[in-house]
């Protein structure tokens, strides 16, 4: 029997929260944007009214104001939107405990198992819909299909404040017309090779002998035209199977660009240091140290390294992260934005094999200091103790990522 | 659209009950008048549109004096946000 899944989307998220927050600025073009000084001036989201106008997300915040004069932007208030995207879930989760958060502001629920109770996927979809508006204040658009792609498809279709099924009647009218790049995980790259082969919408995607697809794509070319027939099989995942933490990174556009390995060391000391915080806060330690560099031509790479032992110790991940960064970057422009993420996660209680010619008791020795220092911060704030070599330039070091950090949308597969 | 309302954080006497439910009881308005919480009608998480905010919303009628001194009544509505501020839509 055929699943029933929903797709929810909350309608220009941050700008509806700001907007229910500030009604005087309901009915003017609003936006929520970064912070200039920081150099983190973009649009992060915008209302229907400044959409209007042109304003994307992403652009420059005097780019907006260009073709919007009247504009009003607000600053970002994250702990706001992720208690109203936890009060979103809270009412997803009394449908079905099946619900898969993708970002911060989007989620589907598999409610196959709930239709007896609540009435068919559209019913439990208007539902959501009229309770989200009530009693959160903010609009959603709800997909209903039976698979994830679909639904997904139909939360887009349309906004705000609606409801679209994509049901195996008429999914051919609606699905098929629409535009080959409005599928999940078919980006600029993907449709341009698409559009090389006259294949511009879903309909002709499906159309297409999968044999081809994968001549062309690899394996991949099977995963796409199981995306445009319908035939996509991925499960939603129970809330708490998400709790399995894959990876834990954090990431800055630096308030300066950086101009050497000095700088970049410096806040590359800053991440590592909010990185193994967080993952000793989860009991991790971790093998794989990852990096993401972006230079100032907006040119950007990741790459990453085993380490002979897991860890838990900044300096350990802070040393592994600066090999790798010399070991890629040839300094042809300087370095506006780096992240740092380790993966390959075991716990921190599993027994060791220890090295003859390691010193174990120094690495115990630092790890009981840093946990001391992540006591320390948690109660008398994060500036409470510092690395003196941080205090070189505290421009530079002067943030708190594991404070500021976001969610972002981990991947689908 | 909707006619906008000024939002005014009030000061609430509230019981919290053996199940941990919270009733507010006396209501005190910015000006000092004190409203007495005769019966909670409803209660449900709403949003204000008005005020601007979502939270617990408590449909009440309330009792105070007048300045003769005469009892007076109403129905009205008080939030109460996830961070425990109590708040009321108050005409601009």
């Amino acid at each position: 029997m055929d699943r029933t899944i929903l797709h929810c989307d909350c309608n220009s998220f941050y700008a509806s929260v700001e907007a229910l927050h500030r009604p005087a600025l309901r009915e003017k073009p609003l936006a929520v944007g970064g912070d200039v000084e920081q150099r983190h001036g973009i649009i992060l989201a915008k209302n229907d009214r400044a959409k209007r106008y042109g304003v994307k997300t992403g652009e420059a915040l005097w780019q907006a104001r260009q073709k919007c004069p009247g504009l009003v932007i607000v600053p970002p208030d994250y702990p706001l939107y992720l208690r109203y995207s936890r009060l979103c879930r809270e009412i997803f989760m009394e449908y079905t405990s099946q619900v898969e958060p993708f970002g911060i502001d989007e989620a589907w629920l598999d409610v196959s198992g709930s239709t007896g109770i609540f009435g068919g996927g559209p019913q439990i979809a208007e539902e959501i819909r009229r309770r989200i508006r009530f009693e959160l204040g903010i609009t959603v658009s709800i997909g209903v299909s039976w698979n994830k792609i679909f639904a997904k498809l139909g939360s887009d279709y349309k906004k705000p404040d609606a409801v679209t099924v994509i049901s195996r009647d008429n999914y051919r009218e609606i699905a098929w017309p629409l535009p080959a790049s409005d599928l999940l995980y078919v980006g600029p790259a993907t449709s341009r090779k698409l559009a090389s082969r006259q294949i511009t919408t879903i309909g002709r995607l499906a159309a297409v002998d999968p044999a081809n697809l994968r001549r062309w794509f690899g394996k991949w070319g099977d995963v796409l035209w199981a995306f445009a027939n319908g035939e996509d099989r991925a499960a939603v995942a129970e809330f708490d199977e998400l709790a399995v933490i894959k990876s834990i990174g954090n990431s800055c556009t630096t308030p300066r660009d950086l101009e050497d390995d000095g700088d970049v060391g410096l806040v590359l000391w800053v991440l590592a240091e909010s990185v193994a915080a967080r993952m000793r806060e989860q009991g991790f330690v971790g093998q794989t140290v990852c990096i993401s560099v972006r230079d100032r031509g907006l040119q950007s790479f990741t790459r990453q390294r085993k380490l002979p032992r897991p860890t838990c110790l900044s300096s350990e991940i802070t040393a592994a992260a600066m090999e790798i960064f010399r070991a890629n970057y040839r300094w042809d422009e300087p370095v506006r934005s780096i992240g740092v993420s380790v993966t390959d996660f075991s716990h921190d209680d599993i027994p060791v094999q220890l090295d003859m010619y390691d010193d174990y008791q120094k690495r115990e020795d630092l790890a009981e200091i840093e946990r001391t220092v992540d006591g320390l911060r948690r109660r008398f704030g994060n500036g409470c103790v510092r690395r003196a070599a941080l205090l070189q330039d505290t421009d530079l070091t002067g943030f708190d990522p594991k404070a500021d950090h976001i969610i972002h949308p981990v991947g689908y597969f | 659209m909707n006619d906008l309302a000024r939002k005014v954080y009030v000061r609430v006497n509230a019981t919290f009950g053996t199940d941990g439910s919270i009733s507010p009881e006396v209501i005190e308005w910015e000006d000092g008048t004190q409203y007495q919480v005769e019966r909670v009608l409803d209660v449900r998480r709403a949003a204000s549109m008005r005020a601007g905010g979502s939270g617990i919303r408590y449909q009440v009628r309330v009792v105070w004096d007048t300045p003769e001194g005469q009892p007076a009544y109403a129905v009205s509505y008080v939030w109460r946000e996830d961070d425990n501020k109590w708040f009321v839509e108050a005409k601009n």
